[in-house]
């Protein structure tokens, strides 16, 4: 229980609406006029110097995206988006001046990197003041050649993607060095063009849904990550993405290709300002794991709520998929959600690889007015696949907390296994947690478990803590804490603290 | 996604706007008619028939039903033998009623009329419809307050018309306050012949009573069957709901309970048998609407051939329904390579002081215990169907309604000797 006497001191210091991320960066930024049309388009896609190729992709995406409607399936209310008042591209302007210091960045963007945790050095490379390598212009507090060994633990590489554009991306000459690409989508789609067009959109096609059509039209940026064969990716990646503008949508674009037996842990973490209005998350994340190759993807997303009645907040509509191609290759999702006004996400394994393995873990915590509807897809094509589910829902407040997932085992897939356990928790009871589950066999040699449970922390549990002494608060936590330990043991390490704090700030408020 | 895109009608869809055009008109009857023409049957596309597309499905031009002779109503009856010796039992030929002056137990009465027509809820809007566009005979069973029947009641269901014949049947059945009954609604029908039966029952236990209910769907094998059975339950009344499905090549089976009384009990089990080219689909919704009730739903359900099985099932607690208990399970045993089930186990909660859990699992014979089986040389045939007899006998022993238990097994043998 590391993070209860921590979390609570948080808390203290917070808004009624305990959001930490709230504040918001006054930098000038550079936009795209709002409104989206074949100019918009147009207008990104020279921002982003990208190939003729990209912009006809583009077009052709955002002619297939006016022909459909939005889905409305899921259990979600929102008042109808508005796409044309939306700015579609924003990104910070000073940014290719080059500061010689940190004196000289923008002291906004520089709290706004503190306010996020990432680390003075880091923020030098990030804010573009000096390059990985050169030396730091601070003041030396612990010798940086330490961290020179590539292959040291504990270490991160990370992209920052604020607004639309990525601001750097750290370590990547160390990755280089084992042939790990670790980059900026946009840079990849000059840098690597015939790696992004082999693999871009081959598993969430441009017309897959609504959400990711649209963001095939406008992603402005995102990350990329090509893992060579038979590589152990030495380092944690990560992205931290970021929503400053008003009334911005974000769209980012993640690929990453894990060539035949490698490895690579990607970390991803959202957060945004606070403000009245609502603001669009329409990003699209593709995973494709090669022969023997292992993919693991961590999110804590914690985008701004809104706040307690609901007003403003992001809608966070996602499209992540993974593609087990290769023989037992493994793609495994592990998402913290603790933010969004409304979460429609549903990360899913293509297990087309014979002896693949999909895994999904999942916290979902909704508190306050928001809306969750999350869950996974997990469809065995291949012989002898293999998934598993766990997926823990804790809603308070007034929220609704659904799980929805799918489960299909294809007549081809003999031996298919497949373990789902769902639990929900309730605290309050003007709150709703709901569980949709899709169990689909056409395989005899199938096996298929699903299990499911919703109830409240027990009494019992209670008051045994209470008898001990810890104040109700705390002690909740600390059940809370128990009922997702299985999730929370599958993220790394750094995450995990992070998460136990976010769940705990989010549950602030909902007992009693 | 509720909504239709599909305007241009199928034959099937056609045809029975005619037959119900052909009827008496009444208000409902319109009203079903013109729904009818307006979105067609749903497809996949109304999420409550995810798995089932009726529009699909239900193929045929179909016609009317015309009443029986006596002779040849009592006919239809004599080859089919009766679940309980002594039952009382009220008779529905291809979808017409018959009175044969049964005897009925003390404290039941049955009046030969039609009962109002279902509410419609969204979900149920399609095969309450049919059956309000296509019905023509309904009885009345009504059980007083307070009475001990200690007869079994029984509805029974035989359709004995040609090809392509539509019949269908609503019957409301009342039970008063603390009373006890066993009812048992059986449908029986020819095999190779492609008919159509709509049955909708409704059934109200009253503050205090308990009911058996017994639904036995034992359909000719080409027969298409949408039914529904809708109930609603009393303060500390007790349903004991026992479903078999053995016949008919499309099943639609809805059963919706709202749960209105506290220390209300309903147990619910029940056994699916899908072989051939048969898709039964049961869709069960349970409301919890007041605190303190208890639900259990226990179903086993075995697929063969190219039989295509579908279970969903929803818990819902409604927000004043603290101190739910409701439990379900689902256990799928598919048998063959072709074959396939689904399950939809949904919770739905909106109060919080609750247990609520469903299990939902599909899978093939367990080798161990076949193997066990074969060691001490008992074929393999002859070891997966006493696996499977057990697997489903385990529902089936368990029946409150204790005289069913037998007829019911012979019928679950006769099934696996044929599919298994």
């Amino acid at each position: 229980m590391v993070a209860v006497q921590e979390t609570i001191d948080t808390v203290k210091t917070l808004d009624i609406d305990q959001y930490k991320y709230g504040f918001s960066t006054d930098i000038e930024s550079d936009r795209a006029p709002k409104g989206l049309d074949e100019d918009t388009i147009a207008f990104i896609s020279a921002k982003k110097g990208e190939p003729e190729w990209m912009l006809k992709w583009r077009l052709e995406a955002f002619e297939r995206w006016k022909t459909m409607t939005e889905p409305d399936w899921a259990r979600v209310n929102y008042p109808p988006i508005d796409y044309q008042d939306i700015y579609y591209y924003a990104a910070p302007k000073d940014f290719e001046d080059g500061p010689k210091s940190l004196d000289e960045v923008d002291p906004e963007l520089l709290k706004t990197y503190e306010k996020l945790g990432i680390p003075l050095r880091e923020q030098e490379i990030l804010a573009g003041v000096r390059k990985r390598g050169e030396p730091s212009t601070l003041e030396d507090d612990g010798p940086e050649g330490a961290n020179d060994n590539v292959y040291a633990s504990g270490r991160v590489a990370v992209d920052a993607v604020f607004d639309s554009v990525s601001v750097v991306t750290t370590f990547r000459e160390e990755l280089a060095k084992t042939g790990v690409i670790f980059c900026s989508i946009t840079e990849a789609i000059k840098d690597y063009p015939e790696l992004v067009q082999k693999y871009l959109a081959t598993v969430v096609p441009v017309t897959d849904n609504y959400f990711a059509t649209l963001n095939s039209a406008v992603f402005t940026d995102g990350t990329f990550v090509y893992v060579p064969e038979g590589v152990r990716c030495p380092m944690e990646l990560s992205t931290y993405f970021r929503i400053n503008e008003m009334n911005t949508g974000q769209f980012e674009r993640t690929l990453i290709i894990a060539e035949k037996g490698s490895y690579v842990s990607y970390l991803e973490g959202c957060t945004a300002p606070q403000r009245d209005e609502n603001q669009l998350h329409a990003a699209v994340v593709e995973l494709i794991a090669m022969d023997d190759a292992e993919i693991k993807y961590s999110t804590v997303q914690n985008w701004y709520p809104g706040d307690e009645n609901g007003k403003g907040g992001i809608y966070n509509f996602v499209t992540k998929r993974g593609d087990c191609r290769g023989k037992n290759s493994k793609i495994s999702w592990t998402q913290v959600e603790t933010g969004s006004a409304i979460t429609w996400k549903y990360p899913s394994c293509i297990l087309r690889g014979d002896g693949s393995r999909g895994e999904f873990y999942s916290i979902a915590v909704s508190n306050g007015m928001q809306q969750v509807d999350s869950g996974t897809k997990m469809l065995h094509l291949g012989k002898d696949t293999t998934s598993r589910i766990i997926s823990k829902g804790i809603s308070a407040g007034r929220s609704q907390n659904t799980y929805r997932g799918q489960v299909s085992v294809n007549r081809r897939a003999a031996n298919a296994r497949n373990f789902t356990q769902c639990d929900s928790l309730l605290i309050g009871d003007q709150c709703g947690a709901h569980t949709v589950p899709y169990i689909e066999a056409k395989n005899s040699e199938a096996q298929l478990e699903h299990e499911a449970t919703t109830s409240k922390i027990s009494d019992d549990q209670l008051f045994y803590c209470l008898q001990r002494g810890i104040p109700e608060e705390e002690a909740i936590a600390l059940i809370v804490n128990g009922f997702v330990k299985e999730v929370i043991q599958e993220l790394p390490m750094e995450f995990a603290v992070e998460a136990q704090k976010l769940i705990g700030i989010s549950l602030e408020g909902s007992v009693g | 996604m509720n909504a239709h895109t599909t305007k241009l009608l199928t034959e099937a869809e056609t045809s029975l706007i005619e037959v119900a055009k052909a009827l008496p008109q009444s208000q409902e009857r319109v009203a079903a008619q013109e729904a009818l023409a307006a979105n067609g049957l749903p497809t996949r596309r109304v999420e409550a028939f995810h798995y089932t597309d009726l529009r699909a499905l239900l193929k045929g031009e179909y016609a009317l039903a015309e009443r029986p002779s006596e002779e040849d109503a009592l006919a239809i009856g004599n080859r089919f033998p009766r679940l309980v010796s002594d039952a009382a039992v009220l008779h529905f030929r291809s979808g017409h009623y018959f009175d044969r002056g049964e005897v009925l137990p003390d404290g039941v009465t049955v009046r030969a009329e039609l009962p109002k027509a279902a509410k419609v809820s969204t979900a149920a809007a399609s095969t309450v419809a049919l059956n309000n566009a296509l019905v023509r005979d309904g009885l009345t069973v009504q059980v007083a307050a307070g009475a001990k029947v200690d007869r079994t009641v029984g509805i029974a269901h035989a359709h004995s018309a040609g090809e392509n014949t539509v019949g269908a049947t609503r019957c409301a059945i009342e039970v008063g306050a603390g009373a006890e009954c066993s009812l048992v609604d059986r449908s029986v029908g020819p095999d190779r012949v492609s008919y159509l039966s709509s049955q909708i029952v409704s059934l109200d236990i009253a503050v205090g009573s308990t009911v058996n209910y017994t639904l036995s769907n034992e359909e000719g094998d080409a027969a298409k069957r949408l039914a529904r059975l809708a109930v609603t339950l009393g303060k500390d009344a007790t349903l004991n709901l026992f479903i078999l499905n053995v016949g008919g090549v499309l099943v639609r089976q809805e059963i919706d309970f709202d749960v209105t009384g506290e220390g209300a009990t309903l147990n619910i089990s029940g056994v699916n048998l899908v072989g051939g080219d048969a898709h039964v689909d049961v869709t069960s919704r349970i409301t919890h609407h007041v605190p303190s009730t208890n639900a259990t739903e226990t179903f086993r359900n075995v697929a063969t051939g190219r039989g295509q099985g579908v279970f969903q099932g929803q818990i819902n607690v409604r927000q004043a329904a603290q101190l739910t208990d409701a439990r379900m399970a689902c256990n799928s045993l598919l048998l063959s390579d072709e074959c396939g089930f689904s399950a939809k186990p949904e919770l739905e909660i909106f109060a919080d002081d609750v247990q609520c859990a469903h299990g939902a699992t599909v899978t093939d014979l367990e080798e161990s215990y076949l193997f066990y089986l074969r060691a001490r040389g008992i074929s393999e045939p002859r070891a997966r169907q006493m696996l499977i007899k057990a697997f489903v006998a385990e529902v089936v022993e368990e029946m409150e309604h204790t005289d069913l238990i037998e007829p019911l097994e012979a019928r679950i043998e006769a099934w696996m000797d044929r599919h298994v």
